[in-house]
């Protein structure tokens, strides 16, 4: 191995590792305190005390930030590829907006329920408002550059947004449930939730991770690309498909969860370097490490209350999302 | 290679027209021609970048656009006039990509990969800067480390678009001679776009001159740089004289400031004089 790839090795490992203690952390540590034999206890399945009963709710919520944080951060990575914008992310491009406008209206207008509807909900709001918005960006001269992707991105995800809202203030009998669901969370989880997930993330994340090389071709130019033998526009649909499944998926089940996408395949090209086919693993696993790191955070920050995770990615994901655009002096927008 | 009745358009603009062109394996062409004639458009369709509205491009008998993406790139490499690389990437991971045509979507590195990314390297003098990430890099290390990429992909054509763009002379020559040394050593059949007429005497065994879209004419240096042509080309008067090194044809422009010249009588002399010498 060159010392290239024994440094990216090096740092998956120590994601990794990171990923596992965040992990026990989040089963361990709560806005109750809960004792070493409860936990263990409540790991073999138990709920005879409230602090095994407590344990039983974390568990699935973790294995959902677990799931979701991996899926966000895969989909910003490939989006982030995709677009060769660096300021690319589900939630700024609208994805997650046009998925949760899509949930909303489907609840308030046409009584959806049921996780498998809801889910396919989702990825279809995803999928319109990804095509909608390359559309827009595409429109005029030089076509779909990343400050025209980001600034159509950007203006759709406002305008589902005010859509959801305006949807939901006239209806008291959804405002609820939805407004709940609408900061983004792992709160609701259950593993009879978590499971009809599973496939779509499988399908999801494997696709991407095809990609990963087609990705590789694509930062070096769409020119390049095809001279190396890439279909290009296969390749983008492909992966940008990808990237919306697993947003759909989340976001259906979540709600939107802003700047993970974001934040963590940047975080991973300063450890890993530009390699897709380093750079989607890692951001899975950093993805997943992060977002369960939020949700005990906000377990924690706000005791014995706790905070969405949604609003912990904002408020940890805004200023990074400023100090990339200032490192990047703009560059590309 | 070889193009047959081609014709290309953007949209409803015809940029080339009825052009056939017999492109003679293993050696180098240059491409030249004015501004907007119509050069990169047939560097294009002579790889997949743009499909012929009309005629075709045949490489040893097969149409290269009918086919599959990946088989036409383990024969035939590009390198656009301006590749773009992402921030931060190493030139032995630039250069290593220039292996894509010849993976699957799961296959693993092989030896083979490693032998030929070794081999880019040291052709192009690269080899010290295989750690180096491409944003530290000078022009000209740069151009090489891009060839050195076009180099990896193994194919027996190699099309480049202004190849020297952006450089200075010396660079401009240190690359020249890099595909000069390629050609020789394994091979390559070399197509390329260049400004500079004198480069493109000095450089290329056959040359072809674009004007309007259209073939003006196609040959050796001493058939094509001519008086005529840069004049009917370029619509410019010029004198044309053999360089004592190499015995190519060198263009020198006329310049309305040039004292007292009659730039027609002038030019027809200096042909003379040429086809004395030769």
């Amino acid at each position: 191995m060159s010392p290239l790839q024994l440094t990216r090795a090096g740092w998956l490992g120590v994601a990794c590792a990171a990923l596992v203690l965040v992990a026990a952390l989040s089963v361990t540590v709560g806005t109750r305190a809960v004792g070493w034999a409860d936990i263990g206890a409540a790991l073999t399945g138990r709920t005879e005390t409230i602090g095994q009963a407590a344990v039983n709710l974390r568990l699935p919520r973790t294995v959902l930030a677990l799931l979701a944080g991996a899926a966000l951060g895969v989909a910003g990575a490939v989006m982030q590829g995709v677009t060769r914008n660096p300021p690319a992310d589900p939630g700024l491009l609208g994805v997650n907006a046009g998925a949760a406008l899509a949930v909303v209206t489907g609840i308030a207008w046409f009584g959806l329920s049921g996780s498998q509807a809801t889910i396919w909900t989702g990825i279809g709001g995803a999928a319109v408002a990804s095509a909608f918005v390359y559309a827009v960006g595409s429109l005029g001269q030089g076509g779909a550059t990343p400050l025209k992707l980001t600034l159509a991105g950007a203006a759709t995800s406002i305008a589902a947004a005010s859509f959801t809202l305006a949807l939901v203030l006239g209806r008291n009998d959804v405002a609820g449930s939805v407004q709940a669901w609408q900061v983004g969370g792992v709160g609701g989880a259950s593993m009879a939730a978590i499971a009809p997930m599973l496939p779509f993330l499988m399908v999801g994340l494997l696709a991407a991770w095809a990609t990963a090389r087609h990705l590789n071709m694509l930062a070096l130019g769409d020119d390049t690309a095809s001279a190396f033998g890439v279909r290009v526009v296969w390749a983008r649909g492909t992966a940008l498909a990808a990237a919306v499944v697993l947003c759909g998926v989340v976001t259906a089940v979540c709600g939107p969860i802003g700047f993970l996408g974001l934040v963590v395949p940047h975080l991973c090209r300063l450890l890993m370097g530009v390699d897709h086919r380093w750079l989607l693993p890692a951001s899975a696993v950093v993805g997943a490490g992060l977002l369960t790191l939020a949700y005990v955070a906000g377990r924690i920050v706000a005791r014995p209350s706790e905070v969405d995770v949604g609003i912990v990615t904002a408020l940890i994901g805004a200023p990074v999302f400023i100090a990339i655009l200032r490192r990047q002096r703009l560059r590309g927008l | 290679m070889q193009a047959a009745g081609l014709g290309a358009a953007y949209g409803e603009r015809t940029v080339l027209e009825g052009l056939d062109l017999e492109i003679p394996k293993g050696k180098i062409t240059a491409i030249v021609g004015a501004n907007a004639c119509g050069k990169s458009t047939l560097l294009r369709t002579f790889s997949r970048l743009l499909a012929p509205a009309r005629g075709q491009v045949l490489l040893d008998g097969a149409d290269i656009h009918r086919m599959p993406p990946k088989v036409l790139a383990q024969r035939l490499g590009l390198l656009p006039q301006q590749p773009v690389a992402p921030d931060g990437i190493t030139v032995a991971d630039l250069v290593g990509r220039g292996r894509h045509p010849h993976h699957g979507l799961f296959s693993r590195w092989t030896p083979a990969d490693d032998a030929a990314v070794a081999q880019a390297l040291a052709a192009t003098g690269t080899t010290d800067l295989a750690a180096r990430d491409i944003d530290a890099l000078s022009g000209g290390q740069r151009q090489r480390v891009w060839i050195a990429m076009a180099l990896a992909q193994q194919t027996e054509v190699l099309l480049l678009d202004e190849p020297t763009t952006f450089l200075d002379i010396a660079h401009q020559i240190e690359v020249l001679d890099l595909l000069v040394d390629l050609n020789r050593a394994r091979g390559t059949t070399i197509v390329m776009v260049l400004h500079d007429l004198n480069l493109a005497a000095r450089y290329a065994d056959r040359i072809v001159a674009l004007a309007d879209g259209r073939l003006h004419s196609a040959g050796t240096p001493a058939e094509v740089l001519t008086v005529d042509m840069v004049r009917a080309v370029f619509r410019l008067d010029c004198r044309i004289m053999a360089d004592p090194a190499s015995g190519r044809p060198m263009m020198l422009p006329h310049s309305r400031h040039d004292p007292g010249a009659q730039h027609t009588s002038l030019a027809r002399a200096d042909r003379a004089t040429l086809k004395d010498r030769t």
